[in-house]
């Protein structure tokens, strides 16, 4: 007769023995992912914009492979994610860390570019335009000198805010310096053109709108606004003459207000006008260069939605 | 208009301080709802069109926020 408390002990180190041994019994299909596999599915969820996902695979395929040849390729590729994730510093730095390691200059020159439109993305143009002007002294590929001529020309005329008329003018130099072969590619003749009928566009004074304006509302006539001269000339006109009358028939408490309140009008008033006169100077610019640059980046339209009339949904 | 004009005085005077704050919003008053609708792009805040003016549009030509960082 069989013995049960001898016989489980035997159970029990058969079972263990086969798990161990891995009996076909217990076995399973395995799969070993190799740096193909693990770098063509990076690339794939990058290629359909999964970029959260492309981020982390590319990362994993830089750490179990960091002896394959496309790790600086994958590098960059992290980089592009953090881009379209709208981390550019992340994105700058990692740019960054391409360019100095340097082995491949393809990749060199794109993470140039790319790490110049991450600091444009952040706003900081000073930045996006170092790194342009820096690279452009050290390569000797005139392709990509065209190339960053061109950027930095877009660059300053972001940088372009209405009263500082010489980014405009480095933005002409800037597309002066690109090549004569590359010239229509970069539509050098057209955006010329466009940079110089905007440095050259009739402009209103604002210090004469200012002094214009002593006369309530003959500022904004100037300035071409002239429902808001009207409504400035007989706003102000009524109040400064209701103060005279206040003053005049004893009530000095009423002429008192009035007047404090005339003050505020009259003020604002000579603000306005010059501020007209501004903003008509920029704004006349902008449209022009508006026909020939697509300068602003998504950051820039809640700057730029007025002056090339744009409509924003927040 | 976006922001509206008691919004626009309150920006403006947090930003400038009461005397400049308070010039720019009384040049708001006179603008509000004229030829600065026809001239402003427009926003869209929950459904309804409106003319965008705020500050930084009336202030550009002297202040720098770069100073300011």
């Amino acid at each position: 007769m069989i013995n049960p408390d001898r016989i489980l002990p035997v159970i029990v180190l058969a079972t263990v023995i086969a798990v161990l041994l891995q009996v076909p019994l217990f076995a399973r299909e395995q799969l070993v992912i190799n740096a193909d596999m693990q770098y063509d599915w990076a690339q794939k969820n990058l290629d359909e914009k999964d970029f959260n996902t492309s981020l982390i695979e590319f990362k994993r395929f830089i750490h179990f492979f960091p002896g394959d040849a496309r790790v600086p390729k994958a590098r960059f590729q992290t980089g592009i994610c953090l881009y379209h994730l709208k981390r550019f510093h992340e994105a700058a730095k990692v740019f960054n860390a391409v360019i100095l390691a340097g082995t491949d200059m393809g990749l060199k020159n794109q993470s140039v570019l790319m790490q110049s439109a991450a600091f444009h993305r952040m706003g900081n143009l000073g930045y996006a335009k170092l790194v342009l002007i820096n690279y452009s002294k050290l390569t000797r590929d005139e392709s990509m000198k065209n190339k960053i001529y061109s950027a930095l020309c877009d660059l300053h005329v972001a940088s372009f805010k209405g009263t500082n008329k010489e980014e405009l003018k480095d933005a002409r130099k800037n597309l002066l310096k690109i090549s004569d072969k590359d010239a229509k590619a970069y539509e050098v003749r057209q955006r010329l053109l466009a940079l110089d009928q905007a440095l050259a566009s009739p402009e209103k004074n604002p210090v004469l709108s200012g002094i214009l304006s002593i006369i309530p509302g003959a500022g904004f006539f100037y300035c071409e606004r002239y429902q808001d001269a009207l409504v400035a000339f007989l706003l102000n006109t009524g109040l400064i003459y209701a103060a005279y009358e206040s003053f005049d028939q004893g009530n000095e408490a009423l002429g008192g207000v009035v007047a404090f309140v005339e003050t505020g009008f009259y003020s604002g008033n000579i603000y306005g006008a010059v501020t007209a006169a501004h903003r008509h100077n920029f704004e006349t610019k902008i449209r022009i260069l508006g026909r020939s640059f697509t300068p602003f980046s998504k950051a820039d339209i809640e700057d730029k939605a007025w002056m090339i009339g744009l409509t924003t949904t927040f | 208009m976006f922001p509206s004009c008691s919004e626009y005085a309150r920006q403006a005077m947090e930003k400038h301080g009461p005397v400049i704050g308070l010039i720019m919003a009384f040049d708001r008053l006179q603008r509000c709802g004229r030829d600065t609708v026809a001239l402003s792009g427009t926003i869209i805040k929950k459904g309804t069109p409106l003319a965008y003016d705020p500050v930084e549009f009336n202030d550009f030509w002297w202040f720098e926020k770069d100073k300011k960082r």
